[in-house]
């Protein structure tokens, strides 16, 4: 049986890929597996800037009900991301070391 | 044996993701394994029924051929015959506008919330394809 599910999102808001990933980890973490949303490469970009409507919303509620947030450093300083200028409450930064454990501590990956 | 759920993100034709998926599952069948199978984002009408073009072709032989090859309906009906679970996202199918078309036989009208979220109870193995 799954009980941790992580899940990774490649792609920006603006993909239908995100769509899908945030939605799947909504879905996860509210029916009760422990659920880390890991946002990799563009992925990232969805953290800054305004994401209005539906997807803003999927994300501010997936932090509220205790899903996990994460985003890639390695990622964040290739785009020349600074913490500061993330946009969306709640995101962890995490380091490959960091990704790597809760790759392994999961027992379901699944990326969008 | 284990229980295996794929998610599978794309399409027939734009890549080779859901005729491995298709190849996997029946290999897998054929090993003994159960197979959950879910259709979500470009893949969702992949369990719908297929509407042929009442007309001739318009295509000749070898495209005719070669574009067959990305028909899938037929496959996904055979491997819900044979005991796959094969969900849609009917949520993907509305923004398709594909919502209403009539599924191929064995492919039951899904969701996130529910589909997938019950096959991971009974999974040994989960991933996503696409």
């Amino acid at each position: 049986m799954v009980n941790t599910v992580s899940i990774i999102i490649r792609r920006p808001v603006g993909d239908e890929r995100c769509a899908l990933g945030l939605r799947t980890a909504y879905a996860a973490q509210s029916g009760g597996y422990s659920t880390s949303l890991v946002l990799l490469g563009d992925g990232v970009y969805s953290l800054i800037g305004a994401v209005n409507g539906y997807l803003g919303a999927m994300m501010t509620r997936f932090v509220e009900i205790e899903g996990r947030l994460l985003c890639l450093k390695e990622d964040l300083d290739l785009r020349g991301i600074e913490p500061r200028g993330l946009t969306v409450g709640g995101a962890e930064i995490v380091d490959n070391d960091d990704l790597a454990e809760i790759i392994r501590e999961s027992d379901t990956v699944n990326v969008f | 044996m284990a229980t295996i759920t794929i998610t599978l993100l794309s399409g027939a034709v734009e890549n080779e993701c859901a005729d491995f998926t298709l190849r996997l599952s029946e290999a897998a069948l054929e090993q003994g394994h159960k197979v959950n199978i879910f259709l979500l984002g470009k893949a969702s009408v992949l369990g719908n029924k297929e509407t042929p073009w009442p007309g001739a072709k318009g295509m000749q032989g070898e495209l005719a051929e070669f574009m067959d090859s990305f028909r899938l309906a037929g496959r996904i009906g055979e491997l819900a015959s044979r005991g796959a679970a094969i969900h849609t996202c009917h949520t993907t199918e509305y923004a398709r506008g594909a919502e209403g078309c009539e599924y191929v036989e064995g492919v039951q009208r899904g969701n996130v919330g529910v589909s997938l979220t019950k096959f991971f109870i009974t999974s040994d193995v989960a991933f996503t394809i696409g």
